[in-house]
């Protein structure tokens, strides 16, 4: 997935300057920033809910730029979007086989790998979504984002407002995900834990990409430091 | 100096949720103070409770000697306060100076001389850099111009404290550079006092004097950009833990 020029705005307010990004295949590669940098306009960018003033989103050597979002997901690319936006009021079974609207073929494979990254949903399969906790709805929100089989996961501040303790069991998740061949971005405030897994990083500042590079570069430069807190 | 704000132990809840939860702020008199935390923190909540847009549930604001949890949003204006909105509201139908001059006849110091109210609003627009678009009607204004017009407008009440909403946002780096010099042009020609709930984050630690950090409801930090950006609390608040 590849992004030039990016520029966005809503009505006068301009949020994203000319952004330009690359996620490699099989990589886990992280936006990160400070609230209101911009992070969440750009995700909803690249999935297609919104449309870019200028600039280009390729994916897998597609100009995507303007496909609606399904076709976005039909050809592998999926958003497990900002405060998850379950289906609240179903199951969460149900929640799941509404993700795999677009592979339905694939239904049954992917319960089944579902559930073995997070064996607590098939457990709790029957429930409704609305009365588990934060943590377990975010779990159904990564697990429905899989049941389309996408080959490309996008993850919108996945770790919002989590306790720590499950935090760092879903970091491990996102790792599992990875190893098993998907290719993953991830949007978070969080740095520390993101961190921990990331393979390439942006830092998102003001609407534009501030610093970039691998993981290791990333977490050494006092850069990231300012972008967050401006000292 | 006795502080010319003092927030004590106020408390909004708005049904079950707790926005703030005792929040004690003391600001003296010509400081600029930034005020940040993420995102729901209650900042915008904290601003409406010192203006009056919502009640307290519990706790005192007090300005300058005054109750301000008392009184009503117009005579919290009238008593020294004004305040621009994240999402500006000039008012609709009007020219720029039409907006202008109703601040300088309904605030603080009520003059109902419309001739000198409007040369006294032509200054201000003056001091804001809009005096070339003051009988443009303010639909057509950029966001640049709109923002200035919202200081303009508040500036036009004669206020002693000033409260700043997220004024720099959607702003360009040079446009963010202008503006923070009016800021502090605008402290030392009216001896205002500032206090600026801002995003973005360079900018706030460059302009202020002090700089608190509200979390959770609490305002968990107070003290120099410098000290604060030390603050291992803050920097949980913002980055995660380590």
């Amino acid at each position: 997935m590849k992004v030039e020029n990016l520029e966005y705005s809503y009505g006068k307010i301009k949020v994203l300057r000319g952004v330009s990004l690359e996620v490699k295949k099989g990589s886990i590669t992280a936006i990160l920033g400070p609230n209101g940098a911009g992070k969440s306009t750009l995700v909803n960018n690249i999935a297609g809910l919104l449309t870019p003033e200028s600039g280009d989103v390729y994916f897998n050597g597609k100009r995507i730029t303007h496909l609606p979002p399904e076709e976005r997901v039909r050809m592998g690319m999926v958003l497990v979007p900002e405060r998850r936006r379950l289906f609240e009021h179903l199951t969460v079974l149900d929640n799941l086989k509404a993700g795999a609207y677009l592979n339905r073929g694939g239904l049954n494979d992917a319960l089944k790998q579902v559930f073995s990254l997070f064996p607590i949903l098939e457990e709790r399969k029957n429930q409704v979504v609305s009365t588990m906790s934060g943590g377990q709805q975010q779990m159904v929100a990564v697990a429905r984002g899989l049941m389309a089989n996408p080959s490309l996961l996008i993850m919108d501040e996945p770790l919002l407002g989590l306790q720590p303790t499950i935090v760092s069991e879903l970091v491990k998740n996102f790792k599992k995900i990875s190893e098993m061949g998907k290719t993953i971005l991830l949007v978070e405030q969080n740095f520390y834990q993101v961190a921990k897994i990331m393979d390439y990083a942006y830092i998102i500042e003001h609407g534009q990409i501030v610093l970039s590079g691998s993981a290791q570069k990333v977490k050494s430069n006092p850069k990231v430091k300012k972008a967050y807190l401006g000292i | 100096m006795a502080p010319i704000l003092r927030v004590e132990g106020v408390k909004k809840r708005f049904g079950g949720n707790v926005v703030l939860d005792g929040v004690d702020l003391e600001v003296e008199k010509g400081e600029i103070r930034g005020l940040i935390g993420p995102n729901g923190a209650g900042k915008t909540t904290l601003f409406n409770l010192i203006s009056g847009i919502y009640s307290i549930d519990d706790g005192k604001i007090i300005f300058d000697g005054k109750r301000l949890d008392k009184m009503k949003q117009h005579e919290i204006c009238r008593a020294g306060v004004a305040r621009t909105f994240q999402i500006a509201k000039p008012i609709l139908g009007m020219t720029v100076l039409q907006n202008v001059i109703s601040g300088r006849i309904f605030g603080a110091r009520q003059i109902f001389n419309v001739e000198k109210a409007t040369r006294e609003a032509m200054d201000i627009l003056k001091f804001v850099g809009l005096e070339g678009k003051a009988s443009v009607p303010v639909e057509s204004l950029a966001i640049g111009d709109i923002r200035r017009l919202e200081i303009a407008r508040a500036i036009a009440c004669e206020p002693k404290l000033i409260l700043l909403d997220e004024v720099l946002a959607g702003l360009s780096v040079q446009e963010i550079e202008v503006a923070l010099k009016f800021i502090e042009e605008m402290r030392e020609k009216f001896g205002v006092t500032v206090i600026m709930v801002e995003h973005v984050m360079r900018a706030v630690m460059g302009i202020s004097d002090r700089v608190s950090v509200l979390h959770n409801g609490k305002i968990i930090c107070t003290g120099k950009p410098k000290e604060v950006a030390c603050n291992k609390q803050v920097i949980e608040s913002y980055m995660g833990r380590e």
